[in-house]
């Protein structure tokens, strides 16, 4: 398991200076996360990428669209009642049924793939500390071993951090 | 979208048809007796009858015309009118009504859940609804008609153009090898009526009396705008 | 992650911080307040949430009574059959349908102010998504227990779901009763979905902050589903707020609609019309936004919580209250106008015998109307929350009655005049109505204590993209626009 740094800053402005010195000693972005509280624009720190959310959504959606048309065509073409003279599979009836449950697919989708993209849930011990609820940014770096942690932790010191929290937790 | 013609005019043998000639009824309310002894209905008690749950199937409804003294009653039995486009029918979550194929609106008690939308649709208000769970009080219950079911608390019931006679009859001729013949089957409502105001047969039938009845210059359906296609033909015009 | 120290959530910090002068905001004008720190803020959101007082049990008690006997009149009705209603022939459907259709138009409270608002970016939306979602999801708990109770047999109501079984029966989806059931599943799951989305973040706060020992922190700690507020999950939880907002916002109008067509799809006289579908939904905007601002006004009193629910965001919900009061207007008389124009013999005596024998209930609820038109058009109305509160009650008192005339009138004086009777409810459908709206209320209290009431990672955003422009001798409040992350 490699060890990881928590620095906490007060501010982003000071946060952001941080970049700068872990982009010199090589540190990929993927080994960096910024924890905060709320939500900062992309590029705060740095540029990620963002997550397909729509292919979850798009699938969870086109499964509900065939749902719909399940229960409100086929099962109804097999089950043939006349009832009132109305035909059994109608534009207006499937419509209604089928913009529910795809609506329904899209829904379900995005919140899974939410979940599934943002690694939760995941209750195992991660690196963290509760004052990021209370408004510090936290930078969290993945370094490879312990002498890499150390340089790390005095870059961190040396930007401004307020708080170090060293190989607690994974990353 | 995908359409099956549910056009029963010509795709079956017997499409069941109800006369009422009101030049002829008198009000008398035998119908509405025999309906109630034929068919297991509910007797409510006089209370809850103020409070507008009788629960009979037929009901002469009796309206004045004109001034004093120049008054006259015009009483009207109103059944199920076994409408070929049912309003009732498709509004059934559960499919505890519907068509079948001799024209016939079913009700099928077991399947209905009570959510009574039916009830709402009907626009002769002619559907039922089982507010409690009345019984029959002895000696009431030694008069229970073995082939109609007693209906639970919840469920839905209308006139069935005594459903269970017309199986009956339809038996009794395949049994005899023939098809039904006009007089075979009729309703209790017309059995009983003292003035033969109802007859009851196969309108597919051309020699049937109801056929020729439904020809005549006399007849009417009630509230057509509706668009229901009632099955219950009234025959009025006389003085 | 385990919890911070015991001193944050008592008075001890926060005094601190009040004697410094650095508790209350400024700018009591704006909609958020850039010098409240977090640290307040997390303290304001949740003290609601971790300081019970008697009050509490005192209030949520009374309501949990009035739920119990509700809950016991609905088994009598059970045990005795629907007699027990005033329903007769041919008043089938009365108070529980009326009442059914009311909660479900309440329900579009959050998905109006939650969606509509967070998709237009208005920004001072954010203190109220989390009272608002929450109103969403609980009426429509209430809503839902309608349509069980007025059946005639709850037993078998399971026929109504498409469940394989040996006897090949299926139900009906030429129903529009199967498809409100579609609708409202679909969107009750929907909502639910919704609100818990957007309470990830502040479960994550709740669970930090919570003191040592108490009982919340195990719920807290795995609904919060190990969130730490990391860049990628930042951004992911934005964008799924975003399809959520939009999604859920095609789904409400569509599940209101669906609700009336249980109404317009008959062939009842007054019930046969077209327009039902939009008139419906927007009453129900109407009454949810009205339910928005009388929840608002209430937490802001019972929960002092005017610095961070500040008057700007009740004046704004107003602004949107007017809007929908004089859209509901122009719905109500195109309907009855289409109507007394077209003459039809059964409609206008249905409308004679409504003004005659519901005349009350048509001043209180027309009435309203005019009321609210005129007062929210004075600034100082929309400013004052007692006037909001009144205003909103009535607001909603009109709806329930809109709704109850609605489906009572006509089914008492239909085509067939031999028919023709009246209809008031029972005992037992009151108080089975009573029951559910206290059955409302006592969710909600119990979701404060459980839950955060206010979207503090909302707030929190707002006051980090909004600042103060100077132009010339005088400064502006600035919104950032956060674009795409």
């Amino acid at each position: 398991m490699n060890p990881t740094v928590l620095a906490l800053f007060e501010d982003i402005e000071i946060t952001a200076k941080v970049m700068k010195p872990l982009d010199e000693a090589a540190i990929k972005h993927e080994d960096i996360s910024l924890l905060t509280n709320t939500v900062y624009p992309n590029g705060a720190l740095f540029h990620e990428e963002e997550r397909p959310l729509w292919k979850w959504a798009g699938i969870m959606g086109f499964g509900g669209l065939g749902a719909g048309l399940f229960l409100a065509g086929f099962t109804q073409w097999l089950m043939n009642l006349n009832v009132g003279g109305k035909d059994p599979v109608s534009f207006p009836v499937v419509g209604v049924i089928c913009y529910e449950t795809t609506l329904l697919g899209i829904v379900l989708g995005s919140v899974i793939g939410m979940l599934w993209y943002g690694g939760m849930p995941d209750w195992t011990e991660k690196a963290y500390d509760p004052e990021i609820s209370d408004g510090k940014i936290g930078v969290l770096v993945r370094c490879k071993d312990d002498a890499e942690a150390s340089k790390i932790e005095g870059i961190m010191k040396s930007t401004g951090a307020v708080k170090i929290i060293k190989g607690k937790g994974d990353f | 979208m995908v359409s099956w013609s549910f056009n029963t005019k010509h795709d079956n043998d017997y499409k069941w048809a109800l006369v009422i000639d009101l030049d002829r009824c008198n009000g008398c309310g035998a119908c509405t007796v025999s309906c109630q002894a034929e068919n297991n209905v509910a007797v409510v008690g006089e209370e809850l009858a103020l409070q507008k749950r009788v629960m009979s199937w037929l009901r002469i409804e009796r309206y004045f015309e004109g001034e004093w003294p120049n008054i006259r009653t015009v009483f009207l039995p109103m059944m199920c009118q076994q409408c070929e486009n049912a309003p009732c029918e498709p509004v059934c979550p559960v499919f505890a009504t519907y068509h079948n194929p001799e024209g016939l609106n079913a009700m099928i008690y077991n399947r209905c859940i009570g959510t009574r939308f039916c009830g709402n649709n009907c626009p002769y208000s002619v559907r039922k609804f089982n507010w409690f769970d009345y019984g029959f009080e002895s000696p009431l219950n030694e008069q229970l008609n073995p082939d109609v079911s007693v209906r639970d608390a919840g469920v839905m019931e209308k006139c069935s153009f005594c459903m269970q006679r017309i199986r009956r009859g339809k038996d009794r001729a395949k049994d005899e090898g023939r098809k039904v013949q006009d007089g075979d089957i009729m309703p209790a409502c017309g059995q009983t009526c003292p003035t033969n105001a109802i007859t009851f047969g196969n309108m597919h039938d051309p020699e049937s009396e109801v056929a020729k009845l439904i020809e005549t210059k006399r007849r009417h359906r009630l509230l057509e705008e509706h668009g229901t296609h009632p099955s219950v033909y009234y025959l009025k015009g006389g003085a | 992650m385990g919890s911070h120290s015991e001193k944050h959530i008592l008075t001890t910090k926060f005094q601190t911080l009040q004697n410094e002068g650095k508790a209350h905001g400024i700018n009591a004008g704006s909609d958020v307040d850039l010098h409240m720190s977090d640290e307040i803020l997390n303290e304001k959101s949740l003290r609601p949430m971790f300081r019970t007082t008697k009050a509490w049990f005192v209030y949520t008690l009374a309501l949990s009574s009035l739920v119990a006997w509700a809950v016991a009149c609905w088994g009598y009705q059970i045990w005795n059959g629907m007699g027990v209603t005033n329903l007769k022939h041919p008043v089938f459907w009365g108070m529980y349908i009326a009442t059914f259709v009311f909660w479900v138009g309440v329900s579009h409270s959050g998905t109006m102010v939650s969606s509509i608002l967070r998709l237009v970016s208005a920004n001072w939306r954010r203190p109220i998504l989390r009272g608002a979602e929450a109103m969403t999801t609980f009426s429509l708990l209430v809503a839902g227990m309608f349509p069980l109770i007025h059946v005639g047999r709850l037993w078998r109501v399971y026929y109504m779901f498409p469940l394989p079984n040996q006897r090949e029966l299926w139900p009906n989806l030429r129903s529009p009763l199967a498809w409100d059931m579609t609708a409202i599943t679909v969107y009750l799951t929907a909502s639910s979905l919704f609100l818990f989305v957007g309470l990830l973040p502040d479960i994550a706060v709740a669970r930090d902050l919570c003191p040592k020992g108490n009982w919340r922190s195990l719920y807290l700690k795995i609904l919060a589903l190990g969130w730490r507020g990391t860049h990628r999950q930042w951004m992911i939880y934005e964008k799924a707020s975003i399809y959520l907002a939009i999604f859920v916002l095609m789904i409400a109008p569509s599940v209101h609609t669906i609700v009336s067509w249980d109404f317009a799809m008959s062939i009842t006289p007054v019930w046969h019309t077209t327009i039902f579908g939009p008139y419906f939904v927007v009453g129900a905007i109407y009454s949810g936004v009205a339910g928005v601002i009388t929840l608002m006004i209430l937490l802001r009193w019972v929960f002092k919580l005017d610095d961070v629910i500040k008057l700007v965001h009740l004046t704004n919900l107003s602004k949107m209250l007017l809007l929908m009061s004089i859209i509901w207007t122009y719905f109500y008389f195109t309907d009855y106008l289409v109507t007394w124009y077209g003459n039809n013999p059964v409609e206008m005596n249905v409308w004679e015998w409504q003004t005659e024998r519901f005349s009350l209930q048509l001043i209180v609820m027309l009435g309203c109307s005019v009321a609210t038109i005129g007062l929210l058009s004075w600034d100082w109305v929309r400013k004052s929350p007692g006037m909001l509160l009144f205003i909103t009650i009535w607001v909603n008192t009109a709806m329930y009655l809109e709704r109850y005339l609605i489906v009572v009138p006509v089914l008492t004086h239909r085509d067939n005049p031999y028919t023709w009777t009246d209809y008031w409810p029972s005992f037992i459908e009151t108080s089975i109505a009573v029951g559910a709206a206290a059955y409302f209320l006592m969710l909600y209290a119990i979701f404060i204590k459980l839950m955060p009431i206010v979207t503090i990672a909302d707030v929190k955003e707002g006051k980090i993209i909004t600042g103060d422009i100077a132009i010339g001798n005088t400064n502006i409040r600035a919104y950032g626009d956060p674009g795409e992350h």
